[in-house]
């Protein structure tokens, strides 16, 4: 798929010709605006003008659409669109789009071990805060795992983090997304050292419910202090990922940091150091959960699909 | 596979931890959505947390209980004396190593 598309760009690269640019999808007009308007009816959330802005395209006989919806078929976030976006700039700029990028999933990669923080923040980049699944496995060489990068573009549509057997990255760097307030449903540290009863606790005394300012407070009070809060946090993720929760504006963040506890739907802490008492009271913030590991056995069984297991050679 | 990572004995590198009955008790009590619930290695729980947690969480389909020495009767009756419905893994059967990838990357 990937070397269909990277010889298509030839046509492409080739310049805009008078009857192909009449064919091509885009809008004709004087100014950029003009075109834009039909991309934006297209991908209305992503970089469409920048699309546009580029020349190359405008003489593609295929038309940005099209495009877009044969550059759909590939695996998101994965390398086959790395691949066309080194073709060329055009489909450097389309590959890239932060649509393609909201999924990063690198359990299945074929050389975890040689996955670097520094490649990782190039993907989270380029999803551009709008990542919704996040999984990495057995990558050694991570420290942070471009966590606290994904914290400052905002994590307002991460549903699932995933990390398995990354034994570098550290605990600072995990709590450095729980604390930005991301929507979770899904949460899978397993065989991460930096998961122990501290941790749990941790999470376990994040606030979940506000304190009312005056009397018993309606639920309309709670809402809206809830909207402060997330508004407030998401205004200053970056600078507050290690704020306390001293000042005023640092319990809202607290609030909206207990928040997404209790939306957990699997929780598994698989081959995780820790006990009973912390287990359980944390347990008693997740009403909603529906899938829950905390084994130690080496191999998943039911939660989904097994990362690589790599064995010493017999 | 020259390039193959070398990941055994997880247990001496993080530590074990212990999990009970007390954790069992508590998902039952405060998860009753819970369907999936995978406990094993551990050595701790017990029958009757097991069947605690079954009669609260109605929903519970799939429990996993590989290595778990204090469950080791249920690998008897493959969990029907808990409920019919339920889905007990007990041990660990080729086919399952095969299905979920636990030996790739062996030469």
């Amino acid at each position: 798929m990937a070397s269909a598309v990277a010889g298509a760009s030839g046509t492409m690269a080739g310049g805009p010709s008078p009857d192909s640019s009449r064919n091509s999808c885009l809008p004709r007009g004087q100014n950029g605006k003009a075109r834009c308007s039909k991309l934006l009816k297209i991908a209305p959330w992503h970089d469409a003008e920048k699309i546009a802005s580029l020349a190359l395209w405008q003489g593609d006989t295929l038309g940005v659409d099209l495009w877009l919806r044969v550059l759909s078929w590939l695996p998101e976030g994965g390398a086959d669109l790395s691949r066309v976006m080194a073709a060329c700039r055009g489909f450097r700029v389309l590959a890239g789009s932060a649509r393609f990028w909201t999924r990063i999933d690198l359990r299945r990669h074929p050389a975890p071990w040689k996955l670097t923080d520094d490649t990782l923040r190039v993907l989270v980049r380029r999803s551009g805060g709008r990542l919704v699944e996040f999984r990495v496995a057995n990558a050694h060489l991570l420290r942070t795992a471009a966590l606290p990068l994904l914290a400052e573009l905002g994590v307002s549509k991460l549903r699932a983090l995933h990390l398995h057997r990354c034994q570098n990255v550290t605990g600072a760097a995990v709590d450095a997304v729980l604390r930005a307030c991301p929507p979770l449903r899904e949460l899978q540290l397993n065989w991460m050292p930096c998961v122990d009863d501290e941790w749990l606790q941790r999470l376990r005394n994040a606030p979940c419910s506000m304190p009312s300012p005056t009397s018993g407070g309606s639920p309309f009070a709670t809402a809206s202090a809830d909207g402060r809060a997330r508004a407030s946090h998401h205004a200053g993720a970056g600078a507050g990922a290690g704020a306390g929760a001293g000042s005023h504006g640092g319990s809202f963040k607290a609030l909206a940091t207990g928040m997404w506890v209790q939306g957990l739907e699997v929780f598994s802490i698989r081959g995780a150091a820790v006990n009973d008492d912390a287990t359980a009271a944390t347990l008693a913030r997740m009403p909603r959960l529906q899938q829950l590991d905390v084994s130690m056995f080496p191999c998943t069984f039911l939660l989904g699909q097994a990362p690589r297991l790599y064995m010493r050679r017999g | 596979m020259a390039n193959a990572v070398a990941v055994v004995a997880d247990e001496l590198m993080h530590g074990v931890g212990c999990i009970s009955d007390i954790t069992v008790r508590a998902a039952a009590d405060h998860c009753p959505r819970l369907r999936q619930f995978n406990i094993s290695g551990r050595h701790t729980p017990s029958m009757a947390g097991l069947t605690y947690l079954c009669e609260r969480a109605r929903g519970l389909t799939h429990v996993a209980v590989v290595s778990c020495p204090s469950l080791a009767s249920l690998a008897l009756d493959g969990g029907s004396c808990l409920r019919g419905s339920l889905t007990v893994l007990t041990e660990v059967t080729p086919e399952l190593q095969a299905q979920t990838g636990m030996y790739v990357g062996v030469a």
